[in-house]
């Protein structure tokens, strides 16, 4: 554990990292006794200070949901990060990577909440009731700390997130398959990375319903209008300057942008 | 360029590392200046050894499709190995694992040929009209080689790859035999589960936008050494999968959707 104090010093230098564009140090080489409860405080504190700022919060990100991802953290459990209105884009944006110190994108589904989902004991059927849309999403993803990373880093670093597109066609959750949605995601012309939704813990509502029972566990939980991002199920895709990026969810449309 | 000795030589151990279940070093590492030729030129020869022992070619796998494999061995090209008879493993099988060094299994697309294709300049269109028809498939991939060589830490190159009958190992073949012309191959998906967990998902059109892409490159590949893919042959088009790892016991599943599924426990 560390102590509160500490807590704040790294929510104010992983926001100093992000505006400077200068990564910090691994807060795990810091804080060497910084506990996963530890990088979730930094985590809130570090959002304290984007709405102190004027960002509003939209939602969570779940992050960690493929068994290859877990395996390579070392963590048995996916985690969750807090979203902004500020790093939201339209489909189509030009969007300047310079914002971003090592910006990578995944290809996602993004749930809509219908409804308040709060408590433990939460499951997907739970979560496929109070869902209202399910939409394609692509997630920038960037890293405000030195590598390679310890969980505690990632965590601490607001999961990675970095910002959001949400495109395509959005759907009822009882509409479509939610385990079968396929996407390719092509940088300039080439094909990259493909994968279906099933990628994500076997189904995303199984996230989504993970993220309800740990948020319950710090007395939070899902408001009705959350945007939360369900997981990647592609590998994540380095993008720079330049780059014309295409996300095929085949008949749920496509996501386009490019990086300038 | 590799002397006729040095091919020889190298083809007989990967040979004896497959009988003894004991990898062998690096060819990389023993021949330096070796080209992906030389290492065509190996992988023939291995496959003479195989022949001259009562082994038959059913068909050719291709691998290194996707961006990432390609990014992950530095080379901008696919690789080709062959299938032999003895490599073929039906739907749902118990397959030995003590037959293997370190197996890995792959999802891809199978194509059964009913006509020869002969390069060079062959298209993909040409692939399509062909090919018998289609089903879904398992990949088993071994190394005969060392991953990485124990005292330099040097890694495996292109060169060791292709030697190495480009990984192959085993195919296990879906049962649902599909008409080219019935199915979106681009579009085709597999979830690709270890024990009941989603380990890897891919699509089709993972494998150079087009799995019948791939096949095109094997038959004017083949076309440089006189070679051709003949009717009746199996050609395993890349997968759209990373490599998952498999231990005693693994059940793997592959569920391709509407197209079919195959499994496989080791």
């Amino acid at each position: 554990m560390i102590t509160p104090k500490q807590r704040q010093t790294a929510a104010e230098s992983l926001l100093e990292a992000q505006q400077t564009r200068v990564v910090i140090p691994q807060l795990s080489k810091s804080f060497p006794e910084m506990t996963l409860e530890d990088s979730y405080d930094v985590q809130r504190r570090y959002a304290a200070l984007r709405v102190k700022n004027g960002a509003r919060i939209i939602g969570r990100k779940i992050g960690l949901t493929s068994r290859a991802m877990q395996m390579a953290s070392k963590m048995t459990e996916p985690d969750y990060g807090i979203m902004f209105d500020d790093a939201v884009f339209k489909d189509g944006a030009s969007i300047a990577a310079s914002t971003y110190l090592k910006p990578r994108l995944e290809t996602e589904l993004a749930f809509i909440m219908g409804e308040d989902l709060k408590g433990a004991g939460c499951q997907m059927h739970d979560v496929m009731r109070a869902t209202e849309f399910v939409c394609p999403a692509l997630e920038i993803i960037d890293y405000r700390t030195d590598v390679p990373r310890a969980i505690v880093d990632t965590i601490a670093d607001n999961a990675a997130f970095a910002g959001l597109v949400l495109g395509g066609r959005i759907v009822r959750p009882f509409e479509i398959d939610v385990r079968w949605v396929p996407a390719t995601l092509s940088k300039n012309g080439t094909i990259e990375e493909s994968g279906v939704s099933a990628a994500v813990m076997g189904h995303p509502a199984a996230g989504l319903a993970w993220l309800v029972n740990k948020l319950a566990t710090q007395g939070d939980g899902l408001k009705k209008g959350d945007i939360v991002l369900g997981g990647s199920f592609t590998r994540p895709v380095d993008v720079a300057a330049g780059d014309v990026i295409h996300a095929d969810y085949g008949a749920l449309g496509s996501i386009g942008v490019s990086f300038i | 360029m590799l002397s006729a000795n040095d091919v020889a030589v190298a083809a007989a151990r990967l040979d004896d590392a497959e009988r003894t279940r004991k990898q062998t070093g690096l060819i990389s590492l023993s021949h330096p200046s070796a080209t992906m030729d030389d290492a065509y030129a190996i992988q023939a020869a291995w496959a003479k050894i195989k022949l001259a022992k009562g082994r038959k070619v059913v068909g050719w796998k291709i691998g290194l499709t996707s961006k990432a494999m390609q990014s992950a061995l530095n080379i901008s090209t696919p690789d080709s190995g062959v299938l032999f008879d003895d490599m073929v493993f039906a739907d749902g099988a118990q397959i030995p694992l003590t037959r293997f060094i370190q197996p890995r299994v792959e999802a891809e697309i199978a194509f059964v040929m009913k006509a020869p294709l002969k390069g060079p300049n062959v298209t993909a269109r040409e692939v399509l009209a062909a090919t018998s028809y289609v089903v879904p498939a398992l990949e088993i991939l071994d190394t005969r080689i060392l991953r990485v060589d124990p005292a330099t830490k040097t890694a495996r190159t292109i060169v060791d790859t292709i030697s190495d009958n480009a990984a192959n190992a085993g195919l296990v073949l879906g049962e649902q035999k599909w008409k080219v012309s019935d199915v979106d191959l681009r579009w085709v998906g597999a979830i690709v589960s270890c024990n009941g967990e989603v380990e890897e998902t891919g699509l089709g059109a993972g494998v150079l936008n087009d799995p019948a892409l791939g096949i095109a490159w094997l038959a004017n590949r083949l076309a440089r050494y006189g070679e051709a893919i003949s009717a009746g042959q199996v050609v395993l088009s890349g997968s759209f999968i990373r490599p998952i790892e498999t231990s005693l016991g693994a059940l793997i599943e592959a569920d391709f959707g509407p197209f079919g599924a195959v499994s496989c426990r080791f």
